[in-house]
C-alpha cells in the first residue's frame, strides 16, 4: 500500500532537527580535507589523497544542499570542479592550488562554525566561489562531458501527458537542455500524447533511460530523425574508498551522566568497605574477599567509563601544521612541524579548553622564536626552523611540550623590560625566575610587535587558562638554541587524586599536583615579618603560612593555641608557594570532583567539593586563587 | 509495513530520508555503503531500495549490480538520491537495474510520491 495522504511528509522545519548531525559530520569532512592538503606534494599529488579530499568535499555538497545551505553547497561545489580537474589530470596542482583549497575549506568551516554557534559572518560565498576559480586560472572545467560532439542528431521524444507530473517534467526538461536543444513539436495527432523534438549528439538510448525514471517505458516512444554515429563510452564516476570509522556518536551529556553516576557507585562502595572494616576478618573473610572484588571491578568500571571522554591529542595537534605553514609564510620564515604523541588521549573538556594556550604558544614559537633564514643560515643552523609539539603521560599527568629552535629568550633584555615595568629582579636571580617574567601581565619582549602574536595580550592568559585547569607551566630556554614551554595538565577533570586534611570539624582536599611536602613544623622554622604575617622559612625562601581555619572562618579544636603552628603542607601553584596550616593529615585518595557552582554557588578559594567514604563533604581548595588572595593582601586574610 | 532500505553515506542525510519514509508510512532500515546494504538486504523483507551513488568502497552502480544478482532482490525497485544527475551516469544505473531517479536536494514530497509510485 501506499502511504495515505493524512501522514503528510516532514516540513522543512522539522527536517532541520537533522543539521546538527550534518555540521558535526561536515566538521569531520573539513579535518580531513584539511588534514590531506596540508600533507600533500604539490609536485607529485598522491592520487589517494586527492581522492579522497574529493569524496570529502562531494558528502558535504551533497548533504549541504539538503539542509538548504545553498552557500555551503556552492562553495563545495567549485571545490569539488577544482579537484575533479585536478584528479583527471586537466590541471596540474601546484602550491597556489593547495593554498586556494586550504581558503575555500576555511571558508566552508566558517559558514558551518556560524550555524553551529552563531557569531560573525563569515566571507560572501560568491568572493569565495570567484577565488577558486580564478585560482585554476579558468583550466578547471565543469562535470565531465563525453567525448568530442559527434554527428548532431534530432530525436524526436513521443510521451504520454498523464505519465509524468510537473515536477518531474520540469527537472527531465531541464536534464534535456543539457544534452542539447529541446523544442515542442505541436499538433499531435492523439490529444493524450507530446512530442519533443531534441536536437544532441547524445545517443537515443540515454535519452529514454532519462524518459525511463520518471514514467513506464510503454509511455514513451523515441525516433531517430537524422544520420546516427556511434556513441562515445560514457566515463563513469569512479568510486573513491575510506577507511571506514568503527564507532557510535552519543551525546557529551550522556557520558557525563554516566561518569556521575559511576563517581557515585565509587563512592557507596568506599561506604561499604568502610562499615565492613569494623567487622572482624577472620569471621567475615568470604565477604572481604568479595568486597575486594567489587572494589576491583568498581575502579575498571570508573577507568573504562572516564576512558569514553578521552579523546587522542591528534584532535588538537592536527591544526599546528597548517598554522605552521600560514604563519611562516606569512612572516617569510621557514619552519616545519614535528608532532609526536598524537595519540596520547586527555579529557574532552580539557582538550577543548588547552586548543587557545596551544595555539598561542605555537604561534609565539614562530613568530618570536624562529629567526629569518637569512639570520638562520648566518649561524649555520637549517634554513627551516623546527616547532617540536609532543604530548606524553607522566604519572597522572599529561606533559604538553611546545619548542623551538630558534634564537631563544635574551635574559638582559627580560631583566631591562621588567625593570622599566617596575617590577624589583636582583642581579643574581636564577633564570627559572627570569623567564617567569614573562608570564606577567602586559609583558611582552618581542622587538616588534606584529599581527602574528599580537600586542601584549599573552603569555599571562596562557599561564592564567593553564592554572584554571589545574595544570602548571614551565619555561626553558638557551640563548641561541631555542626555548622550550611545558604544560603539565591532569589528565581529567572529574576525577583527582588529593590530600585529605582537617581543620577542626571540617576536612579538605588539597590537590596533590600542587603539593611538594607535608610535615611537622620545628617552631625555629616560623617567624613573623610585619605586613606579611607568618612565614615559614624553606630552605631559603620565606614562604607566607596560611591558616585554612582563618581564611575559611572555621573555629580551631577547643584547646588549640590560634598562633601555634605544627602541621603544614607545602604547596606550589604558579612560581608561588605556600604553607596551609591544617590540623592533621588524613590521607591521600582519589576523589570525584563535584561542582559547587552547579549544586550550591562559587565560593572563593574552593574549587569544588567531594563525598568523602564516609558520606561526609569535603571541599577541594583551589590553590590558586588562595595564592593570588595572598599575594594581593600582602598576607592571608580571611576570604569571607 | 513496507520496508525500505535507505543506503548512504552521510548519517544526517540517512536519517533525514528516514524521517520522510517513516513520515509516509514506512519501515525504513538504514545502511551506511554497499557492503551493509547487501547484508541488509539479505533478509529478503526489503520492498524498496534507495541508495546514493558515491558510497565509500563500492559506489551505488555497483550495488545495484550486486542486488540485482541475488534472487531475493532481483525485481526490487531500487531508487538512486544522488547529487549526480548526470546523463551517462542515469544510462549506467539504468542498465545496472535502477528503477527511478531523484536528485538531491530532493522535495520531501516528490520523494514519497516517487517511492509510492514504484511500489503501487
Amino acid at each position: 500500500m501506499t502511504g495515505d495522504a493524512s501522514s503528510s511528509p516532514a516540513s522543512g522545519g522539522e527536517l532541520a532537527r537533522f543539521a546538527g548531525d550534518f555540521l558535526d559530520e561536515a566538521a569531520e569532512h573539513l579535518a580531513t580535507m584539511e588534514h590531506l592538503l596540508v600533507g600533500i606534494d604539490p609536485a607529485a599529488p598522491d592520487s589517494d589523497a586527492i581522492n579522497a579530499i574529493f569524496r570529502a568535499v562531494h558528502s558535504i555538497k551533497g548533504a549541504s544542499g539538503m539542509f538548504g545551505f545553498a552557500d555551503i553547497a556552492a562553495i563545495a561545489h567549485e571545490l569539488e570542479t577544482l579537484l575533479d580537474s585536478v584528479r583527471r589530470g586537466d590541471i596540474a596542482l601546484d602550491a597556489g592550488l593547495v593554498d586556494a583549497m586550504l581558503h575555500g575549506t576555511d571558508a566552508v568551516r566558517a559558514r558551518i562554525g556560524q550555524r553551529a554557534h552563531g557569531g560573525a559572518s563569515p566571507e560572501d560565498p560568491a568572493e569565495v566561489c570567484e577565488r577558486l576559480r580564478r585560482a585554476t586560472g579558468g583550466r578547471a572545467s565543469g562535470p565531465p562531458r563525453g567525448a568530442a560532439p559527434a554527428a548532431v542528431r534530432v530525436l524526436e521524444v513521443e510521451y504520454r501527458a498523464q505519465a509524468i507530473d510537473a515536477d518531474a517534467l520540469r527537472e527531465l526538461l531541464a536534464q534535456l537542455g543539457e544534452l542539447g536543444t529541446v523544442e515542442l513539436v505541436p499538433g499531435a495527432a492523439d490529444a493524450s500524447m507530446r512530442t519533443l523534438r531534441l536536437s544532441t549528439d547524445t545517443h537515443q538510448d540515454v535519452v529514454r533511460t532519462l524518459f525511463e525514471f520518471v514514467m513506464d517505458a510503454g509511455d514513451v516512444h523515441i525516433r531517430e530523425t537524422a544520420a546516427v554515429a556511434p556513441a562515445p563510452n560514457p566515463p563513469l564516476a569512479r568510486s573513491v574508498p575510506s577507511a571506514a570509522q568503527e564507532s557510535i556518536r552519543v551525546g557529551v551529556a550522556k557520558v557525563d551522566r554516566l561518569i556521575n553516576q559511576v563517581g557515585e557507585l565509587v563512592i557507596s562502595q568506599a561506604m561499604l568497605a568502610q562499615r565492613i572494616a569494623e567487622l572482624d576478618p577472620v569471621e567475615h573473610l568470604p565477604l572481604l574477599q568479595q568486597l575486594a572484588d567489587l572494589q576491583r571491578n568498581t575502579r575498571g568500571l570508573q577507568d573504562s567509563v572516564m576512558s569514553i571522554r578521552m579523546l587522542p591529542m591528534a584532535t588538537v595537534f592536527a591544526r599546528f601544521p597548517r598554522l605552521v605553514r600560514d604563519l611562516s609564510a606569512k612572516l617569510g620564515k621557514e619552519a616545519r612541524v614535528e608532532i609526536e604523541g598524537e595519540t596520547t588521549e586527555l579529557d574532552k573538556g580539557l582538550i577543548e579548553k588547552i586548543v587557545d594556550p596551544l595555539v598561542h604558544l605555537v604561534r609565539n614559537a614562530v613568530d618570536h622564536g624562529i629567526e629569518p633564514v637569512a639570520e638562520r643560515v648566518a649561524q649555520g643552523k637549517p634554513r627551516a626552523g623546527l616547532i617540536r609539539i609532543a604530548a606524553r603521560h607522566q604519572g597522572g599527568n599529561i606533559l604538553i611540550e611546545v619548542s623551538d629552535d630558534g634564537r631563544g629568550l635574551c635574559r638582559d633584555t627580560i631583566v631591562a623590560k621588567a625593570r622599566e615595568r617596575g617590577i624589583a629582579v636582583s642581579d643574581g636571580a636564577k633564570d627559572r625566575e627570569v623567564w617567569s617574567l614573562i608570564f606577567e601581565p602586559g609583558f611582552s619582549t618581542a622587538d616588534v610587535i606584529t599581527d602574528v602574536s599580537g600586542r601584549g595580550v599573552g603569555l599571562d592568559v596562557v599561564k592564567g587558562n593553564v592554572a584554571s585547569l589545574g595544570g602548571s607551566i614551565l619555561l626553558d630556554s638557551v640563548r641561541g638554541a631555542g626555548t622550550s614551554v611545558g604544560i603539565r595538565l591532569p589528565l581529567t577533570l572529574a576525577i583527582m587524586d588529593g590530600l585529605a586534611v582537617a581543620v577542626a570539624d571540617e576536612r579538605y582536599i588539597v590537590p596533590l599536583a600542587g603539593i611538594i611536602e607535608s610535615r611537622q613544623v620545628r617552631p625555629s622554622e616560623l617567624r613573623t615579618i610585619v605586613g606579611h604575617g607568618l612565614v615559614m622559612e624553606v630552605r631559603d625562601e620565606f614562604v607566607p603560612v596560611v591558616r585554612l581555619s582563618t581564611l575559611f572562618g572555621v573555629p580551631s579544636s577547643a584547646g588549640r593555641d590560634a598562633t601555634k603552628c605544627d602541621m603544614v603542607v607545602l604547596v606550589e601553584t604558579e612560581g608561588t608557594r605556600l604553607a596551609l596550616a591544617v590540623e592533621d593529615l588524613l590521607g591521600q585518595s582519589q576523589v570525584v570532583v563535584k561542582s559547587l557552582d552547579a549544586n550550591y554557588r562559587r565560593v572563593p578559594g574552593i574549587a569544588g567539593a567531594t563525598i568523602m567514604s564516609d558520606g561526609s563533604v569535603a571541599c577541594i581548595l583551589d590553590l590558586a586563587a588562595i595564592a593570588r588572595r595572598t599575594r594581593l593582601e600582602g598576607g592571608p586574610r580571611s576570604l569571607q | 509495513m513496507k520496508r525500505v532500505l535507505v543506503v548512504d553515506d552521510s548519517p544526517s542525510v540517512r536519517k533525514m530520508v528516514a524521517f520522510v519514509l517513516r513520515q509516509g508510512g514506512y519501515d525504513v532500515v538504514e545502511a551506511g555503503d554497499a557492503n551493509d546494504a547487501i547484508t541488509a538486504a539479505g533478509f529478503g523483507d526489503v520492498r524498496l531500495v534507495i541508495t546514493d551513488h558515491h558510497l565509500p568502497g563500492d559506489d551505488g552502480i555497483a550495488l545495484i549490480r550486486a542486488l540485482r544478482s541475488k534472487p531475493h532482490c532481483a525485481h526490487v525497485p531500487i531508487v538512486m538520491l544522488t547529487t549526480e544527475a548526470g546523463a551517462e551516469l542515469k544510462c549506467a544505473a539504468r542498465a545496472a537495474g535502477a528503477t527511478a531517479w531523484i536528485a538531491k536536494p530532493f522535495d520531501p514530497q516528490r520523494l514519497l510520491s516517487v517511492v509510492d509510485k514504484v511500489l503501487s
